[in-house]
C-alpha cells in the first residue's frame, strides 16, 4: 500500500497532481472566507495529496512532506492553537471565543476576520493530522 | 431476540410521528424563523467582515460547537493510535 505501485503511469501522473492537490487544498482553506470551504474541507483535500504521495512515492521522499511519527504531534498542534485562541480571546473579553479583542491595532470586524482564520488553520492541522495518521496505522504492515 | 428490536423500533416510530407535529413549517412565522436567520445574514459582514455566512457562522458564533467537532476527530486519531498503532509509529 504504502511506496510505489508497479505502474510508472499512475507514479508519473500522481508526481504532477500532488503539488497540485496542495494548492487546491491551501486555497479553499485561505479562501473560507469569500467561497465554499473552509478548515475541515481545505484539510481532507490537503491529507488526500499527502495520502496520495504515500501510495506512489517512495517513503523517503513522502516522510519529508509529513512522517508518520509526526502526524500525530500535527494534530495536537491544530488542537492546541485552536484552544490557545479560546483561552486567549476568554482572558480579553471574558467570552469564550469573542473575537473583538483579539488585536490592539485593528478594528473590529478584522479582529473577527483573523480570529475566524486562525480557527480554521487549526481545524485544517487538526484534519490532516489525523487522516494521515489513520492511513498510516492501517497500511503499516503494506508496504 | 428479533421480535424486540422491532418492538423497540415500532415504538421510536411512535414517538417521532408525534414529534414531527411540533417542527414549524418551512417558511412559516414563527419566532425560530423570524429573528435569527435574518440577523445571521444582516450582521455578518458588518461583524465578521466575512462573505461567506457559514463560515462566520461556523467559526465565530458557533466556535465553540465547532471545537468540539475538531475533538471528536482529534479523539478519533487517539483511539485509532492506542489500539490498532504498534510501536513504530507512536
Amino acid at each position: 500500500m504504502r511506496g510505489p505501485t508497479k505502474s510508472i503511469v499512475v507514479d508519473s501522473i500522481a508526481r504532477v497532481l500532488i503539488p497540485c492537490i496542495f494548492t487546491f487544498g491551501f486555497y479553499v482553506l485561505f479562501f473560507g472566507h469569500e467561497s465554499p470551504g473552509g478548515g475541515f474541507q481545505g484539510g481532507a483535500i490537503i491529507a488526500s495529496g499527502i495520502i496520495l504521495s504515500r501510495m506512489t512515492l517512495p517513503l523517503k521522499d513522502s516522510f519529508s512532506i509529513m512522517s508518520d511519527k509526526k502526524a500525530f504531534s500535527v494534530a495536537t498542534i491544530g488542537v492546541f492553537i485552536y484552544l490557545s485562541v479560546g483561552v486567549i480571546t476568554f482572558f480579553q473579553t471574558g467570552n469564550y471565543f469573542d473575537y473583538s479583542m483579539l488585536t490592539a491595532i485593528l478594528e473590529k470586524p478584522f479582529n473577527h476576520y483573523w480570529g475566524i482564520m486562525a480557527v480554521e488553520i487549526g481545524v485544517t492541522l487538526c484534519v490532516v493530522g489525523t487522516m494521515v495518521l489513520i492511513f498510516d496505522v492501517l497500511a503499516e504492515d503494506y508496504t | 431476540m428479533k421480535s424486540k428490536k422491532i418492538f423497540v423500533l415500532f415504538f421510536l416510530g411512535i414517538i417521532l410521528f408525534f414529534a414531527q407535529k411540533d417542527i414549524e413549517n418551512f417558511g412559516s412565522e414563527s419566532i425560530v424563523h423570524r429573528k435569527t436567520n435574518t440577523t445571521y445574514i444582516e450582521e455578518s459582514y458588518k461583524k465578521t467582515h466575512t462573505k461567506n455566512v457559514v463560515t462566520a457562522v461556523l467559526a465565530d458564533w458557533r466556535s465553540t460547537d465547532t471545537f468540539g467537532e475538531t475533538m471528536v476527530i482529534f479523539v478519533a486519531g487517539i483511539g485509532i493510535l492506542l489500539i490498532l498503532g504498534t510501536k513504530k509509529i507512536r
